[in-house]
């Protein structure tokens, strides 16, 4: 296996014509890590990461691995495995895919048959990938990455397409990726889709850096709901102990662990009816930061689309 | 293996991995060997209605030479193919990762082609010298299989065939839409220069630009077609020259490709 390396975008911009797809992007992604490359659909992520292989020139600034360019690395396949599109030609099957990118690449051939099996493609490798599902093309994209065994991982909404079973079977094998000292970078425009697999992230959106950190970096820390039979005695235990809180949608929210919520309700003697930490806090801050809200609902009687059937 | 040597090899992989280079092959045997049987037939039953005027002792190599005179769109397609079929499907990127360098990528497609229409050359004159052979030697004319000339032409043809396969590479990186360069090779091939090469048998001055078009340069390498038949007016350059220019158009088109093109971004 080859060794993780640092990925750095050093104040690196693109531009296709008058369109500023990136701007000034500049971060680093560490090896033995997870890392999460987020944004919106058209946010630059796909561009970015198509500069870091080398498909696309900067207009200014750099993308390297190990302080390399891509196109400079001396056994690409080795050191960097990449999964953009999952494109294939419909006529070929996986294996013979997967041959012609391990003789260009000098992997032996072996390796197919490997990590066919890794990704569990075999049963379904001599067929043409033309009738592959999304899913089946996402397995053979990653197998292709995975040929040279490398110590970089650059994937390009590896989950998209996925099964529940498939999401939770590459959750593991990214895991133990980075748990072995590889670099594992990977886009997606959900955060819900990558929480429990990434431990950085880096967010874009309208081609410009919004975050780049830890993910527990990303929210304002734990959020809980909380509520009592006698809820002014809990939220006066609560300030007591220096809590911030605010009423969201009838409920009483606080900035903190519910473990350290419970305690400070169990110290002041008042008697909970209900204790949870809030899912999509995170969420909630990925979506402030990308500036993306849900379009407002139609006004009430509004007409109606033409060809659609009256409600 | 070298960084070319590799490139070479996965290219022939990425030809030998899907159905096309059969089915072309295929088709091009059954066209090339059809047409050499009928024009045998044509010439040799009812020479006087076939409207050609064949100078004594070439009746075979007009016969043998449909090969690449009908067959020669073939190679190109698949030439093409190489270059068109990568930009149809989206794999430049997966071509590009495993060897970022790409005018290695662009020169293993050559070879791959070269080698190719090698092939599809013997195979074509197989077909065309083997029926027009038995049609010749049924009807009692000469075959000239026992001279050197004809094996020599033979061996012209498949140079002719790997030359023209490599300007389908170039002209499917100068051209890498898969349908565009099909409708250019086919518009060109099968009704510009044949119409432009049969106004020249009759018009003078336009011979003389005529037999740089690359279907002329490749009939003047061969050596014989029906349009050498067609009259004695026909202009046609020597075989070597007729070499020289089709590859010419074979690097013209690779050089302007690869600095258009084949350096893009892959988006």
């Amino acid at each position: 296996m080859a060794a993780g390396e640092t990925i750095v975008f050093d104040d690196m911009s693109k531009r296709f014509g008058a369109v500023h797809a990136v701007s000034d992007l500049t971060f680093t992604v560490e090896p033995g890590r997870v890392t999460g490359f987020l944004g919106p659909n058209g946010a630059g992520k796909s561009t970015s990461l198509r500069v870091l292989l080398g498909l696309v020139n900067p207009s200014t600034g750099t993308a390297t691995i190990g302080g390399a360019r891509y196109a400079t690395l001396r056994d690409p396949v080795r050191r960097v495995g990449a999964a953009l599109e999952a494109t294939f030609h419909p006529g070929r099957s996986a294996r013979a895919h997967l041959s012609s990118v391990a003789v260009a690449g000098g992997i032996p051939r072996a390796r197919v048959g490997e990590v066919l099996e890794l990704v569990g493609a075999t049963p379904y490798a001599d067929r043409r990938v033309g009738g592959y599902s999304l899913g089946m093309r996402q397995r053979l994209a990653l197998a292709t990455a995975l040929l040279g065994d490398p110590g970089v991982l650059v994937l390009d909404e590896p989950i998209n397409g996925l099964d529940p079973e498939g999401i939770r079977w590459i959750r593991g094998l990214l895991r133990s990726l980075a748990a072995e000292g590889r670099t594992v970078l990977l886009s997606s425009h959900l955060l819900s889709e990558v929480q429990q697999t990434v431990d950085d992230v880096v967010v874009i959106a309208g081609g410009r850096l919004r975050y780049t950190g830890p993910l527990a970096g990303l929210g304002t820390g734990p959020v809980t709901i909380v509520d009592a039979p006698d809820r002014p005695a809990l939220a006066a235990a609560l300030q007591g102990a220096g809590f911030a809180l605010r009423v969201d949608a009838g409920d009483l929210v606080v900035d903190a662990d519910p473990a350290d919520v419970g305690r400070v309700a169990q110290a002041a003697g008042v008697a909970l009816r209900e204790l949870r930490q809030r899912s999509g806090g995170l969420e909630d801050e990925f979506l402030a930061l990308v500036g993306q809200e849900l379009p407002p609902p139609p006004p009430p009687g509004s007409t109606p689309i033409p060809g659609e059937a009256p409600r | 293996m070298t960084g070319f040597g590799r490139a070479v090899a996965s290219e022939f992989v990425k030809l030998f991995s899907t159905r096309m280079w059969w089915l072309l092959l295929l088709i091009l045997v059954g066209y090339v060997g059809l047409a050499a049987a009928g024009i045998a037939l044509a010439l040799t039953l009812a020479p006087e209605q076939s409207g050609m005027t064949i100078p004594p002792g070439a009746l075979a190599a007009v016969v043998y030479s449909v090969a690449t005179a009908s067959g020669f769109v073939f190679p190109v397609i698949l030439g093409a193919m190489s270059v068109t079929g990568e930009v149809r499907h989206r794999t430049l990127s997966t071509t590009f990762l495993a060897t970022p360098h790409r005018a290695p990528v662009l020169a293993a497609k050559v070879v791959v082609a070269a080698v190719a229409g090698a092939g599809y050359g013997v195979a074509a004159s197989l077909a065309t010298v083997g029926l027009g052979a038995l049609v010749l030697g049924s009807s009692g004319e000469p075959t000239a299989l026992d001279e050197s000339d004809t094996w020599a032409m033979i061996a012209r043809m498949v140079l002719a065939m790997a030359i023209w396969a490599m300007l389908g590479v170039g002209l499917g990186v100068l051209v890498p839409s898969q349908v565009g360069s099909i409708v250019a090779i086919l518009a060109f091939t099968q009704f510009v220069e044949p119409i432009v090469r049969t106004a020249a048998a009759f018009v003078e001055p336009l011979g003389g630009v005529a037999k740089f078009l690359p279907g002329a340069a490749g009939d003047a390498l061969v050596g014989a077609s029906f349009y050498t038949a067609l009259g004695p007016s026909a202009q046609t350059l020597e075989w070597w020259q007729g070499g020289l220019v089709l590859a010419g158009y074979a690097v013209a088109f690779l050089v302007a490709g690869a600095a258009t093109f084949w350096r893009r971004d892959v988006t």
